[in-house]
């Protein structure tokens, strides 16, 4: 039983705390913070297994979480303000070659980082870009000026 | 969402009921109390893990300040017993069983509390048989679960 509630506490803390570390997507991450997302993983794993390394254990921990991320899912679909408060909402930080510094310092985001995704687009300068936009899983669309298809 | 996927989560909800309920072992269910007829009171799991400690407890009646807890092989064969507290103050080991005695904690003492700590080693039932002051067997039945 305390292994089926551990992971049901670990997944929701993980969940909200992930949430508020901030957004950045899998190939916008820096070596650092792969390795923070494995050490983050890897306190979770010890204390939800505990001193209980059987086999039973680890599937109704693996079970347990399975289930959570259904559930979730499920309330994200059912509920509006649940799924933001999980998932956030697109953020708009350049509009017609002008920062939202205020915005982006909320999400501790550099402008080299929306810069490095821009270059990858072809895109040099500030001034050519109309809108970028950081989505909810955290990857960054950046849109031409007088240019409607993301990058 | 298919037929296939909505059996698979009622397994797993299922599941999870019955790992909260202590089916697969460390849950409500899987707590048992029993005291015999001479005022032992035993305390174990019926559904024990492989490899993960659990601990039996006897709450012992003394006899001239001393008790005596005889157990069988299958508790250090199958059930890995790993320790003892307190400490007995005497072990009366031998091939087929392994008798321990305990002394009074004080003169006043009633009974002696003996916690044991098992590791399982195997897999599937298990009885274990007990000896208490050489008047009383038990036999305790348990599942080992993987």
């Amino acid at each position: 039983m305390a292994t089926i509630l551990r992971a049901a506490i670990a997944y929701w803390a993980l969940l909200f705390t992930l949430r508020v570390i901030g957004r950045r997507a899998v190939n916008q991450m820096t070596p650092f913070e792969f390795i923070l997302l494995f050490l983050i993983g890897g306190m979770t794993i010890q204390a939800i297994v505990y001193d209980d390394r059987s086999l039973t254990n680890a599937l109704l921990a693996v079970v347990t979480i399975a289930l959570n991320h259904v559930l979730v899912a499920w309330l994200k679909e059912k509920y509006v303000t649940f799924r933001k408060l999980a998932d956030g909402t697109p953020i708009i930080i350049v509009e017609n070659g002008h920062w939202h510094r205020h915005r982006m310092s909320r999400m501790r985001l550099q402008q080299q980082d929306v810069m490095s995704v821009a270059r990858q687009g072809g895109i040099y300068h500030l001034d050519e870009i109309a809108t970028a936009v950081v989505e909810r899983n955290g990857a960054i669309s950046i849109y031409k000026q007088r240019d409607t298809d993301g990058q | 969402m298919g037929r296939f996927e909505r059996g698979v989560w009622l397994a797993f909800s299922l599941l999870i009921l019955a790992g909260l309920l202590g089916l697969f072992g460390r849950g409500p269910l899987n707590n048992v109390k029993r005291t015999l007829p001479d005022g032992t009171v035993l305390q174990y799991s019926r559904v024990v893990r492989f490899k993960s400690p659990s601990a039996m407890t006897f709450n012992l009646p003394l006899q001239n300040g001393t008790a005596t807890l005889q157990a069988g092989n299958a508790v250090v064969e199958k059930l890995g017993s790993q320790s003892l507290f307190p400490r007995p103050s005497q072990n009366l080991g031998s091939p087929q069983v392994v008798p321990f005695r305990f002394q009074a904690a004080s003169p006043e003492a009633q009974s002696a509390f003996v916690q044991m700590t098992i590791q399982p080693s195997g897999i599937g039932p298990v009885t274990s048989t007990y000896s208490i002051n050489g008047l009383t067997s038990v036999s305790i039945k348990q599942f080992i679960v993987p």
